[in-house]
């Protein structure tokens, strides 16, 4: 039931982003991606480029500096060991 | 409002993958545990039949019933470092319980009670193999979703380092691997043995623990020079703990270098360990230094 409760969810959201995004998501286009005049001008807070050739302030470096530390599902269960007479 | 659904989008996709893989992976612990039960009750059964004492497993039953409960509800909620835990505390009661069996054999046994046991424990056999290869039939498709979908997320974060120049090829060739390794999934889950499953997912975690190490490096050298050009407050630190990190980085990539050939599980296995034991503290650094630049800013 909770299965079924989440992919309507999961079908809702992906409908209402065909409804929100102008742009079909696919080929080389992913995410919305950063934009160095974003940033710059006239961006939230008053972030300085830390290098202005390559337009990216220290607060959006900053953002790729997040890496999951979640281990993936590996081989739990497969090598367990079974009582035998043998 | 783009990015949060496609992020809600994307984190919903994963929650799925992760809870179907994991409520796969119980069937099949279900079935060792099942078999496990039948065959204690099976052994009392000759125990009482030919008048020799047994040791009481009411207390390893309880305990199993207790850890599969909460193995089921990780599993539907998709925690898999919870699943992970309560899968080993399983595990290590089982060997416990081998341990007991061996004990107890010695205690005022016959060749009878012997005799009747393994003629018990034939068809327990039997349908517990059945059990196993019919939760790794079922297992094969949710595997498959689930490396296809740490795939996706692989490529939806080369696209997004690339869109500022940073060089992914390290992370490319690992992801490159991955779609390698979804092409094995169907033999080893084909020959229902749970040996060649184990690879499977061996390669797995090796696998993403390297695309992290190489994301780590990556990104390192892309923000070095910013950083030496900048003008943030926290300049100096973070220079140091990136150069520092860089070369932890590179010698675990060194060290952890992946083989799609697992000539022994186990050794693969202590490998894996080891490197992630290794790579956690580096990720937990290398979240640590962008707080850092954060707050010199």
């Amino acid at each position: 039931m909770k299965q079924k409760l989440l992919m309507l969810l999961v079908i809702g959201i992906i409908l209402m982003s065909f409804g929100c995004t102008k742009r079909t998501i696919g080929g080389n286009e992913t995410l919305p991606q950063l934009n160095a005049s974003e940033d710059v001008a006239g961006g939230p807070g008053n972030e300085k480029p830390a290098n202005a050739s390559a337009g990216i302030s220290d607060q959006e470096l900053a953002k790729f500096f997040n890496i999951s530390t979640d281990r993936p599902i590996g081989d739990e269960g497969l090598d367990s060991e079974s009582p035998s007479s043998e | 409002m783009k990015k949060i659904l496609l992020l809600l989008m994307v984190t919903s996709l994963s929650f799925a993958n992760d809870a179907t893989m994991l409520n796969a992976r119980y069937d099949y612990i279900l079935c060792d545990v099942d078999y496990a039960k039948a065959w204690l009750e099976m052994r009392e059964s000759c125990a009482e039949r030919e008048a020799v004492p047994v040791f009481d497993s009411s207390a390893y039953t309880q305990k199993c019933d207790e850890l599969l409960t909460e193995l089921k509800a990780a599993a539907g909620r998709g925690q898999k470092s919870t699943f992970s835990i309560i899968a080993l505390q399983i595990k290590a009661s089982s060997l416990n319980l081998i341990g007991e069996v061996f004990k107890d054999a010695f205690d005022e046994k016959t060749p009878e009670f012997f005799s009747c046991v393994r003629d018990g424990e034939n068809p327990l056999k039997v349908a517990g193999d059945g059990c196993r290869q019919k939760a790794l039939e079922n297992e094969k498709y949710a595997a498959k979703s689930y490396i296809n979908s740490e795939i996706a997320d692989a490529e939806h974060e080369i696209g997004r380092l690339n869109s500022k120049g940073i060089d992914t090829s390290g992370m490319q060739e690992i992801a490159d691997h991955g779609k390698d390794l979804v092409f094995d999934i169907d033999y080893a889950y084909g020959v229902l043995d749970p040996a060649e499953v184990r690879k499977i997912h061996l390669r797995h975690s090796r696998l993403v623990f390297l695309f992290r190490a190489e994301q780590v490096f990556a990104t390192l050298n892309y923000a070095e020079p910013l950083i030496e050009k900048g003008n943030n407050r926290n300049r100096e630190e973070a220079l140091g703990r990136i150069q520092l990190l860089k070369s932890v980085a590179d010698s675990l990539v060194q060290e952890c270098e992946y083989s799609s050939t697992v000539e022994n599980n186990a050794n693969y296995a202590r490998l894996n360990t080891k490197c992630w034991e290794e790579g956690l503290d580096a990720y937990k650094e290398f979240n640590e230094i962008g707080k850092l630049i954060s707050k010199g800013v």
